[in-house]
């Protein structure tokens, strides 16, 4: 299609605006409202053009080309009409900082925006540096606003995890509403009230947290002004570089974005241009790796446990300490716990420093159970999450897409807004649940039963109940239904008997599947290392055949196991009552190169991104130091040496099932009648659950503590907070409580940090009431 | 069995709210009383048009026209002119002090220069009864639309017929139909547009309380032409008879099969339902009504694509407004020559105007397209009270322009208004007089469109908010010259970039009256005087002492105390304590000698 913009004859391609023609060719049109993603909104009215044969002044971001039109994106009507405006946006906003005489000295001469804030009290935006409006300003060369300055007085809203919203900043623009209302689908925020007094946030004034957020933080990210910004590093000012990088906190390692400033990590972003990219990302690899990896509580320095406590060491001194217990030990007295965030490069490491210097097979890590190992295996038919879209069926059982996997529920939801039926299985109310087509709530207790029966059902074609029959219905009619498993449920009693069914039910029906895999780099150590049993390795300390326990970021102890000497190798602390003898402190995510194995058992590479805090060595460091001490080579450690190990392809190694002893798993019933879910949380690295170093996270979705519907808490007359006291047959506990939807009435959910279930079965059938009643 | 009177009580809201309901009932009382049952019949009407003068009564056959009749001057009424057959002088309309009260309702200036398409059935049908509809021709032009026209020929009607949009814009209703029928499309829509908003206009309110069959013949056959199966009629609920008896109508109509599957036994079907809106100015822009029904906030989007194309859930709809509507059973009946034989050369037919402001004669009219100002406020509206000035005019609500005393000849169609400065608008009329100051006017419409603005485009949200302010500043006697250029700019720049037709119309206020009136701006800043003594900061409140007989009437009203004075001598007024409330202006009887004697003064008087 042939246009003529400013005078200038260019091709474009058919049915594109105007702006987007121009952005094309680098002429520059100035927009504030504009996103590529999103519908044209037109509400900014800075994108304003002349069009020969149109009627008064068109904005470019929401009229389309035409072949052989005239446009003209400058004139001086144009510029007089969009200072104008401009002018308007400025009088809504504070703009000490974009028309301020002393600007210039001010910018070169302050050592923090903080600092200068606070002296002069005119430099308190977040966005200082990296706002779009001070570009624009540039660009019409904006000296003064011939308007009287409206402040609107709203106080900040902080009492949200993550981020914090400064309205006062806001120009309207309404690119966070509808990011959240069309990209991401969720429909948290929307513009209240109107006109003048127009304000953004929830409806009817409910925080996000009630309101549904998922704290994606694309609303933080396209924010053209600072009136939306993360908590975290709100006063750090734009970063020195964006670096990519991949997300290790679940099993589909998105790609991400690092912000470096100083040699820190400042925050995480989804890929793509930080100011218009967002939604794509889960809260935890939007908001908690910055956290974590700047929790101040991170093991610095290595440690030896005296009787008086810990004594910082030379890292010479306590290698050669550990050095003295290994070296005369049979390997077979060792057991090495993994962690399942353990990048490739350790995982080799340890795979060399076990077989050739200590000679000990005793590896394990402390998630495997028999659940997992059915769990990954039913994975390895896995596709790819972006074909979730292009089913034409979705069914989704055990699912609690809550602050969990995006990419997975925001395919889900873009395929129910087509039209394509949706039905969840499960307990769990998430985001996903306002797309269904039926939510089927599992009758406590009888979970297995309606796998059976939905087996037998499809299998031999016995009576079902109505829900059962629809649903084979609607899966028998589609040419490509997908089953999406969520892991939420492998730690239930009952796990691996569920998704022995779950296996055959989708033999019979053909349908393709995705499971959703916890652990950063589970198939990575499944794929490298001979991994045992963790209920063999247990066995082996139990019955005191084992001296040494060397942890790798895994120590899930709720006891200490008895053994002489427990070496801790991680960057973050060991919890509670393990005191382990000797603590070596490794850098952590994004201080060294890493390579994970992807959910398509791919090898994703990234290079370390800061420098690690000095006086850290990384595990090869430790483990060559070691081999040298002991007298092997250490050259086998180098990066380089062990990047040559890795295998050209990945294949699982799995350990097989144990058994296990069968437990008598109850229904409730009138003196016990809820059913307790019990999780133990997959949402940690290393040795450390993100709830410990994001207290945001712990906000959302609180660990060690009750879940519990609204309808049920009202039922029993408890508000939140209140402590309860949970009683099931055989075990009583105490634990605080919080009311949220995200779990069905008749259920609830506990997320604990143990090794194991607190309660003897899992679901467990329960009641509970107030403590001192 | 026939009667041999037919009492016409109209039940249109303004006299609903003068206790017509009550009147009707008594009424019905006495003539029991009188053992007239059998000869008399009491129907309730829509509304009369007539409102400054409800309740209204009209006794046919004679057309005898009874005004402001009350529950005590029943018994009269019916002893005098139902039992005796001598029509009563006392309830008849008086033109003036000295002039004989007119008996006919055709006689009195109010309705001799009306024409009425639209109203036709005003108050001679019950807007609750499809029967009385059916009777007076209702639903023939739908059956004609129906049994002997193609969709294109109904089409090719309505274009040559020259209707054009009664929302306001003027668009061609037979054009805007092609597009949508020629929309690509299987499910099309079709929308009444009744949000009416504006301050002081209440046309579409009429048609649908008096008269809601004609609306409803005039959306099925739109549905016929434009091959439509769903309809809706987009009211704001603070129209509560309306609503009712639309919803009283489109009952009957599917009872009658007129409404439904298969209509009238043919396979075209189309239904009707009605969507109440929540009362927002902007929900009368289209695609914001669109947002509206769709259960969506009511903010506008932009345009293209237009509604014909993707409107409701995507899909082709038409929108029209409710005149632009009822227009349509006349012209497929009657015919497209007989209609544009009516009008001017670009605008035909008729238009509807309510007629409030300073005008003796309030009410709803309908006049031939072309009359001049002049002959809708002298002739019809029997001109200003209390021998005042006329001042301006203003047309299309808060979205049209103030039009000076210079304009009165001015011809009223669509092309001519929007050259004044002004648009048809809707059809609110608001007149006028010497007691009103322009700037305050201007200040009061923009105060609305802040109000009313949904807060989507920066220009209509900040900018009218800013233009307001101005506006404060220049009637408190703040600004200079500078802001008044300041002023100009920016009503212009809203007026050209706002998105929406609220916004874009928003600064017309302001610009008309700068247009016309910019003396009483200009003295208003430099002379610090509002020549119509209305702008609080701009005046003072003087007792005149020798006019002041010390009667303490105004002591009595003044809110703050700031009169004093015995009795029989000349009070004093404290200045510091007075609020400007006019309290004492307006309760001071002693213009005996030669006006009030209470003054206000402005600018260098004061």
């Amino acid at each position: 299609m042939n246009i003529t913009i400013d005078q200038q004859e260019i091709d474009v391609p058919d049915n594109i605006t105007i702006l987007e023609a121009a952005q094309l060719n680098d002429i520059y049109i100035p927009n504030l409202c504009y996103h590529p993603q999103l519908t044209p909104y037109g509400g900014c009215r800075l994108c304003i053009v002349e069009v020969e044969g149109l009627r008064g002044y068109p904005t470019a971001c929401t009229t389309k080309v035409k072949e052989r039109m005239k446009i003209k994106t400058k004139s001086k009507t144009l510029n007089d009409m969009r200072k104008e405006i401009l002018q308007l946006i400025l009088s809504d906003h504070p703009s000490g900082c974009l028309l301020c005489d002393e600007q210039e000295e001010c910018s070169s001469n302050q050592v923090t925006i903080r600092k200068v804030g606070a002296t002069t009290g005119c430099r308190w935006c977040p966005n200082d540096q990296d706002c779009e409006l001070q570009k624009i300003v540039e660009y019409l060369e904006i000296k003064q606003i011939i308007f009287p300055v409206y402040y609107q007085g709203f106080p900040v809203e902080t009492e949200d995890p993550f981020f914090d919203r400064d309205y006062n900043l806001c120009i309207y623009c309404g690119r966070c509403v509808r990011i959240c209302q069309e990209h991401r689908k969720s429909e948290v925020i929307t513009m209240n009230q109107r006109g003048k007094l127009t304000t953004i946030g929830p409806p009817y004034d409910l925080t996000h947290i009630e309101g549904g957020c998922e704290f994606c933080g694309a609303c933080v990210s396209i924010c053209p002004t600072g009136a939306n910004f993360e908590k975290s590093r709100k006063w750090a000012g734009p970063p020195d570089s964006y670096e990519p990088s991949f997300c290790p906190l679940c099993n589909l390692n998105c790609d991400l974005q690092v912000l470096v400033k100083k040699n820190k990590i400042i925050g995480t972003l989804p890929p793509g241009d930080p100011h218009l990219s967002g939604g794509d990302l889960c809260v935890k690899g939007r908001f908690c790796i910055n956290e974590l990896i700047n929790y101040t509580q991170r093991e610095m320095t290595p440690k030896l446990k005296r009787n008086y406590g810990y004594q910082l060491m030379s890292w010479e001194k306590s290698i050669s300490e550990v050095r003295d217990i290994l070296k005369n030990l049979d390997g077979e007295k060792i057991a090495i716990y993994l962690s399942p965030e353990l990048s490739l490069e350790e995982l080799t490491a340890v795979k060399i420093f076990s077989s050739e210097v200590i000679h000990c097979s005793n590896l394990t890590s402390s998630i495997i159970n028999n659940s997992l190992i059915k769990l990954v295996q039913l994975s390895t038919m896995n596709i790819p999450v972006k074909d979730i879209e292009k089913a034409d069926c979705i069914i989704s059982i055990f699912l609690n897409g809550n602050y969990n996997y995006a990419p997975v529920t925001l395919a889900v939801k873009r395929a129910a807004e087509r039209g394509v039926p949706y039905y969840q299985i499960g307990w769990f109310n998430d985001t996903t649940s306002r797309f269904t087509e039926r939510q089927i709530i599992l009758k406590p207790g009888k979970e297995k039963s309606w796998f059976k029966k939905i087996v037998n059902h499809v299998d031999k074609g016995g009576s079902a109940s109505n829900e059962i029959q629809e649903l084979i219905r609607v899966i028998k009619v589609s040419p490509s239904p997908v089953i999406i498993l969520g892991h939420q449920f492998i730690d239930l009693s009952e796990g691996v008997e569920m998704l022995k069914l779950i296996k055959r039910f989708i033999e019979l029906t053909g349908a393709k599947i995705y499971v959703s895999l916890p652990y950063g780099n589970l198939l990575g150590l499944l794929g490298v290392l001979k991994i045992r049993h963790s209920v063999d390795v247990e066995k082996l300390w139990e019955q005191n055949e084992i001296e040494v326990i060397y942890s790798f970021g895994d120590l899930p102890f709720s006891k200490r196991p008895p053994v002489k000497y427990i070496i801790h190798q991680s960057s973050y602390p060991p919890s509670g009552d393990i005191k382990p003898d000797i603590i070596f402190p490794t850098p952590t995510w994004g201080e060294t190169d890493a390579c994970y194995v992807d959910d398509q058992l791919i090898i994703k590479k990234f290079k370390k991104v800061v420098n690690p805090p000095e006086n850290l060595w990384s595990c090869l460091d430790i483990l060559g130091k070691l081999a040298q001490e002991m007298g092997k080579d250490s050259g086998k450690f180098k990066s380089t040496e062990i990047m040559k190990s890795f295998p050209e392809q990945i294949k699982l190694n799995l350990p097989d099932l144990k058994k296990v002893k069968k437990e008598k798993i109850y229904s409730p019933d009138s003196d016990y009648p809820y059913l307790l879910i019990e999780e133990v949380t997959k949402n940690r690295f290393l040795n450390i659950s993100i709830n410990k170093t994001s207290e945001g996270f712990d906000m959302i979705l609180p660990q060690q503590v009750l879940i519990i519907n609204p309808n049920d808490a009202e039922k029993l007359g408890l508000t939140d907070y209140q402590t309860v006291i949970v009683k099931s047959r055989n075990s009583s506990k105490v634990y605080p409580l919080k009311i949220r939807t995200i779990i069905q009435p008749g259920f609830i959910y506990l997320i604990t940090d143990e090794e194991k279930p607190v309660f003897e079965t899992n679901p467990c059938p329960v009641h509970i009431r107030r403590q001192n009643v | 069995m026939e009667h041999r009177l037919h009492l016409l009580v109209c039940a249109g809201t303004g006299c609903v709210a003068n206790r017509s309901f009550q009147i009707k009932q008594k009424l019905e009382q006495e003539i029991i009383k009188n053992g007239l049952q059998d000869e008399v019949k009491v129907i309730s009407t829509g509304c009369q048009g007539f409102c400054e003068r409800g309740p209204v009564v009209i006794v046919k056959p004679g057309d005898i026209f009874y005004q402001q009749v009350k529950e005590t001057d029943i018994p009269l009424l019916v002893e005098e002119h139902l039992l005796k057959g001598r029509p009563v002088k006392k309830l008849m309309y008086k033109p003036s002090g000295k002039e004989p009260p007119v008996q006919k309702m055709m006689d009195i200036g109010f309705f001799k220069h009306q024409r009425l398409i639209v109203l036709k059935n005003r108050g001679r049908l019950d807007p609750e009864n499809i029967d009385e509809y059916i009777g007076f021709d209702g639903y023939l032009a739908m059956e004609k639309a129906l049994a002997t026209m193609t969709p294109e020929q109904i089409i090719e009607e309505i274009k040559k017929s020259g209707l054009r949009g009664r929302g306001g814009a003027g668009f061609p209703t037979g054009l805007k139909w092609e597009f949508c029928r020629k929309a690509k499309g299987n499910l099309k829509y079709l929308v009444c547009n009744a949000d009416e908003g504006d301050p002081g206009a209440f046309m579409d309110r009429s048609i649908l309380e008096s008269d809601p069959h004609l609306v409803l013949e005039g959306i099925i056959i739109g549905a016929i032409a434009i091959g439509a199966s769903k309809g809706f009629i987009y009211v704001r609920s603070e129209y509560p008879l309306a609503v009712k008896r639309v919803k009283i109508a489109i009952e009957q109509a599917q009872d009658y099969g007129l409404l439904g599957d298969n209509i009238l036994g043919t396979d075209f079907s189309f239904s009707l339902d009605v969507i109440q809106g929540a009362g927002a100015f902007v929900c009368g822009e289209e695609t914001a009504l669109i947002a509206s029904i769709q259960g969506q906030v009511g903010r506008p989007r932009p345009r293209p694509p237009y509604p014909a194309e993707s409107g409701l859930w995507g899909n082709p709809t038409n929108i029209n407004n409710v005149e632009t509507w009822a227009n349509i059973p006349g012209i497929i009946q009657k015919g497209s020559q007989w209609y544009s034989s009516i009008g001017t050369e670009n605008s035909k037919g008729t238009k509807i105007f309510s007629l409030v402001g300073k005008i003796n004669n309030t009410g709803l009219v309908e006049v031939p397209m072309g009359i001049t100002l002049r002959e809708i406020i002298y002739e019809i509206g029997g001109g200003i009270p209390n021998k005042k000035e006329f001042k301006a005019v203003q047309t299309g609500g808060p979205s049209g322009g103030c039009l000076p005393k210079q304009m009165l000849d001015l011809s009223i169609d669509y092309d001519s208004l929007t050259k004044a400065g002004s648009i048809m608008g809707s059809g609110g009329m608001i007149v006028m007089d010497e007691d009103t100051c322009m700037v305050d006017l201007a200040k009061y419409f923009l105060k609305f469109t802040v109000e009313e603005s949904c807060g989507k485009c920066t220009p209509c949200r900040v900018g009218t908010r800013n233009m307001v302010d101005i506006l404060e500043k220049i009637c408190s006697g703040q600004a200079t010259l500078d802001d008044l250029d300041k002023l100009e700019f920016l009503a212009k720049t809203v007026k050209s970039t706002a998105l929406c037709g609220l916004g874009q119309t928003a600064p017309n206020p302001v610009l008309t009256t700068l247009r016309y009136f910019r003396d009483e701006y200009i003295s208003h800043i430099v002379d610090k005087y509002c020549p119509a003594l209305v702008c609080r900061d701009l005046i003072e409140f003087y007792v005149i002492p020798e006019k002041c007989t010390g009667c303490q009437r105004c002591v009595s009203v003044c809110p703050t105390g700031a009169i004093t004075g015995p009795r029989s001598q000349p009070h004093n007024l404290d200045k510091d304590k007075c609020i400007k409330c006019r309290a004492c202006y307006e309760i001071c009887r002693f213009d005996a000698i030669a006006g009030d004697a209470i003054r206000i003064k402005s600018g260098e008087e004061a």
